[in-house]
This record gives C-alpha cells, sequence and structure tokens, in this order.
C-alpha cells in the first residue's frame, strides 16, 4: 500500500531510474515547499503548449486590451481609414499624380 | 444611414472621376493613383503626428489637463505613428511604381519610368526619406538600443533630413510640419 508518492518511488526503483523524490506522504505535507513539484519540462507536449499559449494571451491581453488602448486602436484604425478613403475618392488634384 | 451616404459619394466620385477632363489621364491609369494618394494623405497625417509626442515641454505644460490623452505613452503612440507611417509608405511607394510603370507603358510623358522614379525632384527626396526611414527604424530596435544608445540617438537625428524631404515632396505640409520641427529644435538644442 502507502501514498501515490511512494508508489511511484517504487517504480522508479525498478526501473533503475536515479531520482530523488520527497518521502513526505502527500497527505501531511502541509505548506508549499513540502509538496513535492514536478519540472515542467517532463509535462506532455501538448500541455506544454498549451500552457505557453495561455501564458502569451494573458500577456497580450494585459498589455495591448486594455480599455484605453483598444479606444485608442479604435480611433486609430478608424481616422487612418478616413483618411485612406478620402484621399482615395478625392480627384481634385490631378497634377499630385505625376 | 452610412451606407447610403457612403454609396452616394461613391457614385457622386465615380460620375466626376469619369467627366473631369483633367482626370483623363488619371483614368487611364488606374487603381494605383488612387492607392497612392490614399496612402499619401495617410502619410501627411502621420508625419505631422509623429514628432508632437516627443516635444517634453508641451507634453509635460498639458500632462495634467489633458489626463484623458495617455501622455504618459507618449514614446509608445510615437512608435504606433511610426509603424502606420511604414505600413502607408510601403503602400505609397508600390502605387507609384505602379503608375510610372503604366506611364511608360501607356506613353503618357515624354520620361521613361526610371526618369521618374530616381531622377525626378519628388523621386529623389522621396528616397531620400526612405533612406532615413530605414536607418531610423532599423537603429531603433530594442536590441540595437540596449548595444549602442548613440547609434540609435545620433541616427534619429536624421529626422532633421526627413523633414526637410517632406517639406520639399508635399509642399502642403510645411506649415503643419515646420512648427514642431522648429520646437523640436529648440528643445534639443538646450539638452
Amino acid at each position: 500500500m502507502g501514498t501515490e508518492i511512494e508508489q511511484e518511488a517504487s517504480r522508479s526503483q525498478d526501473n533503475q531510474e536515479k531520482v530523488v523524490i520527497s518521502t513526505v506522504p502527500a497527505s501531511t505535507a502541509t505548506t508549499p515547499s513540502e509538496i513535492p513539484r514536478q519540472n515542467p519540462l517532463d509535462l506532455p507536449r501538448s500541455i506544454q503548449v498549451k500552457a505557453k499559449i495561455r501564458a502569451e494571451w494573458t500577456e497580450f491581453r494585459k498589455r495591448y486590451l486594455t480599455p484605453r488602448r483598444v479606444l485608442f486602436w479604435f480611433f486609430w484604425i478608424g481616422i487612418h481609414v478616413g483618411l485612406f478613403t478620402y484621399g482615395w475618392y478625392n480627384p481634385s488634384h490631378p497634377s499630385l499624380i505625376v | 444611414m452610412d451606407g447610403t451616404i457612403l454609396l452616394t459619394q461613391v457614385s457622386l466620385y465615380r460620375i466626376r472621376q469619369k467627366n473631369d477632363p483633367r482626370l483623363a489621364t488619371t483614368n487611364t491609369i488606374g487603381y494605383s493613383v488612387s492607392l497612392s494618394r490614399g496612402a499619401g494623405l495617410c502619410i501627411a497625417f502621420d508625419c505631422v503626428l509623429i514628432i508632437i509626442p516627443m516635444l517634453r515641454t508641451i507634453i509635460t505644460t498639458i500632462y495634467h489637463r489633458f489626463d484623458f490623452l495617455a501622455l504618459d505613452e507618449n514614446v509608445w503612440f510615437h512608435r504606433q505613428v511610426a509603424y502606420a507611417l511604414l505600413f502607408f509608405t510601403i503602400i505609397h511607394v508600390t502605387g507609384f511604381y505602379v503608375n510610372f510603370y503604366r506611364i511608360e507603358e501607356l506613353g503618357l510623358r515624354n520620361d521613361d519610368a526610371y526618369s521618374l522614379l530616381y531622377k525626378s525632384w519628388a523621386g529623389i527626396t522621396g528616397w531620400i526619406m526612405c533612406l532615413c526611414m530605414f536607418l531610423m527604424y532599423t537603429t531603433a530596435t530594442q536590441s540595437i538600443r540596449v548595444m549602442s544608445f548613440e547609434t540609435f540617438r545620433y541616427t534619429h537625428a536624421l529626422y532633421w533630413v526627413f523633414f526637410v524631404g517632406i517639406v520639399r515632396f508635399g509642399g502642403d505640409l510645411t506649415c503643419s510640419v515646420v512648427a514642431p520641427c522648429c520646437r523640436m529644435f529648440c528643445q534639443k538644442s538646450t539638452d
């Protein structure tokens, strides 16, 4: 019997892998430092990619999608589209062409 | 409602464009004229705007009165203007390449496309401005600024050449550009 951690440790020993693992049972771990942490690099690739995408999206959202910046982009792009359209449809300066 | 107004404007434009004898050349060349002209107007707007966020004394003066303008993010705004300027410059230059190619192809002028692009006054100033832009943009990257801030700083002094080129290139911008440039010169001279 034993906790999952102990079972994991015994499996590792069976495979003769040299691993360092905490002997503190999960049920008795009270502080964060006592909880054994898994190395992020050992996680499956898909989880790593999802975590990376989530972190990048959070970063992007906090940096660029604040209400003030969204408002700025709205006006900024609007002004340029308006000016471009006006310039496109303004035939009053034929001398500027060539 | 907006769609109706837009459609009316477009229809009026098309009628006027077709019937105005002065615009016969334009109609022959095609849509690249409209493309370059629309981008040119956006470039003019951005050129007027790009130097204003860098006028430190004015920003400091109006900072507390216009806090909704996010004047503490003036460098960020300066960068956004620069990105827009680059984007519309690419469109403008591409449009003019097509314009001059079509002019040569249709024989609308005696000059060939090469002369119009590289020997005319507008062409020369335009390429000088493009060169200044290239140098300023490439040395303004994060890596260059970290490695050699002086390179970034002194290359950005090419804004003078750029703005002289603008004044010569598009005379309509003279009034809008000269005042901020003079203010910037005063600011730099006191640094």
